[in-house]
């Protein structure tokens, strides 16, 4: 099930720059239960190993009447092409030194015409610093979003279709020592698992989905053929600055089937953290998240560190307008954060209720 | 025993029958079209023989016929459906054959409409399913006849 990738990277949206007077974080995702996966061209081609067989047929009259009869049947096999892109979603991400699980993301593609996992590696491209600690953690349920309980710190991507794609982060620790202003850049390699032996055309010959010849396509021919080749992604950036506020949404679901599903009924629960920089104080902070299109807030399910809050507008902090949680979180100091979860429920009609 | 005699004669007219069916023959084959570049820039194309393909792909697929009878033939018609992972790309020699989108319908392609969300709009050669050759001449007896298309793989 890898049906909501289209639609969302997970991005933590981040300000900088002097004090804020009012810092409000608007998370702005969105859920949608059944959004279709988007196709690519690679989808509509002849799948690896099809046999295209040609009879053609013949009628003719002669003394004996008319006649019929069939030619001798000639048949094609479809060799595999092999291909992917990497996109990078995250090109730039404001950074504070010593923060930890600054996540990067990508996106990579199979642009062949076969089933094809593919491994990943990251590497550094020469700047102010080396992002630390780095791992790659692959969306594992498709679902686009970060859950360590669905997605895996992996190198090596599920088995793609033909113009199926999946999200990955790479997550790394930004060093303690990284001045203000310095770069960290990293890009994002995949090369086909099938190859990871070898990619010389002995290798090749059989390595396509059901034993057919596989042949690399356009952006893999242009890389350097063989283990240390593949297909990199554009350059990811870390910027150092004065980090004032930053909001990281993730999303962890009760899996009613146990099968990775988002069906009807089911729970799912948002974390966000507010995560405030050295850049100064963020005052009157306030989270507002707009209630996913086709889920339900479950009521009274509305926490801030870990306390419960009232849905009602009152006393606490807290409140449910109908539409959206709002949390107010006063005056953050610096170098602090606070977490805000709710839940909501899965529809069976798609829509808010 | 006349009973026998009538089968053996049945069997005797079958086998008639089928020896006579073997003088005709319909062979297909299939070529991948190979572009060489020559040293002095000259690209000359050759037909080598396909057995796999990828994506993209043009081949060029040679029917022939040839009337091993010992008298004229007439009205020699030959069908070739084509593949669904297939797309008509065109005659790939002088005699072009009429097609059809449906089957049942065959034409030139520009004779042909398909029903669009807006009502008839031109068939492409995406949409032809069948290709038709109905011969005008009658084919002499030990004469063949050749006729060819090409068709990329999607």
């Amino acid at each position: 099930m890898r049906h909501l990738n289209a639609i969302f990277a997970e991005k933590p949206t981040a300000a900088r720059g002097a004090v804020a007077a009012a810092c409000v974080l608007t998370a702005a995702l969105v859920c949608a239960p059944g959004v279709a996966k988007a196709q690519f061209d690679p989808a509509s081609m002849t799948p690896a190993a099809s046999i295209i067989e040609n009879v053609a047929a013949l009628t003719f009259t002669d003394q004996y009447g008319r006649q019929a009869l069939n030619s001798n049947k000639v048949a094609l096999k479809v060799q595999e092409i092999v291909d992917v892109s990497v996109e990078t979603l995250t090109p730039e991400l404001d950074v504070e030194a010593n923060a930890n699980d600054q996540r990067l993301a990508f996106r990579i593609r199979n642009l062949g015409n076969g089933r094809e996992a593919f491994d990943l590696s990251f590497e550094h491209i020469d700047d102010d610093f080396d992002p630390e600690a780095c791992r790659i953690i692959v969306d594992w349920d498709g679902d686009g979003r970060l859950d360590m309980t669905k997605d895996r710190v992996s190198s090596t991507t599920p088995v793609l279709a033909p113009g199926e794609s999946v999200v990955a982060w790479v997550s790394c620790h930004i060093p303690e020592n990284a001045r203000l202003g310095a770069l960290g850049r990293i890009r994002l390699r995949a090369f086909p698992t099938a190859l990871r032996n070898g990619a010389t055309v002995s290798d090749m010959s059989k390595a396509g989905n059901g034993g057919v010849f596989m042949v690399f396509g356009p952006n893999l021919r242009g890389g350097t053929a063989g283990t240390n080749g593949g297909v990199t992604s554009p350059p990811a950036t870390y910027r150092v600055g004065e980090v004032v506020a930053q909001l990281i949404k993730s999303q962890q679901i009760v899996d009613v089937l146990d099968n990775n599903t988002v069906v009807t009924g089911t729970i799912v629960t948002y974390t966000l953290e507010a995560r405030v920089g050295t850049g100064g104080t963020a005052r009157q902070a306030q989270i507002t998240d707009v209630i996913p299109v086709g889920a339900t807030y479950l009521a009274n399910s509305l926490t801030l560190d870990g306390a419960r809050l009232s849905d009602a507008e009152d006393g606490d902090a807290g409140r449910f307008t109908g539409g959206a949680i709002e949390v107010g979180l006063g005056d953050l100091a610096p170098q602090s954060s606070r977490t805000v979860t709710f839940k909501v429920r899965i529809n069976a009609t798609g829509k808010n209720q | 025993m006349i009973k026998t005699l009538l089968l053996a004669t049945a069997v005797a007219g079958l086998l008639a029958h089928a020896a006579h069916a073997g003088e005709a023959t319909l062979s297909t084959a299939v070529f991948k079209e190979v572009e060489t570049r020559a040293a002095d820039g000259k690209v000359t194309t050759a037909l080598k023989p396909a057995g796999s393909v990828t994506p993209g792909d043009q081949v060029v697929y040679v029917l022939t016929y040839r009337n091993g009878g010992a008298s004229p033939t007439e009205g020699v018609v030959i069908n070739n459906p084509i593949a669904k992972d297939l797309i008509y790309a065109g005659p790939a020699d002088a005699k072009p054959p009429v097609v059809s989108i449906d089957g049942k319908t065959f034409g030139p392609l520009a004779s042909l409409t398909k029903t669009g969300a807006n009502g008839a709009v031109p068939a492409t050669a995406a949409d032809v399913t069948t290709l038709r050759w109905a011969l005008a001449q009658p084919v002499p007896a030990g004469g063949e006849v050749q006729m060819s298309f090409r068709a990329r793989l999607k």
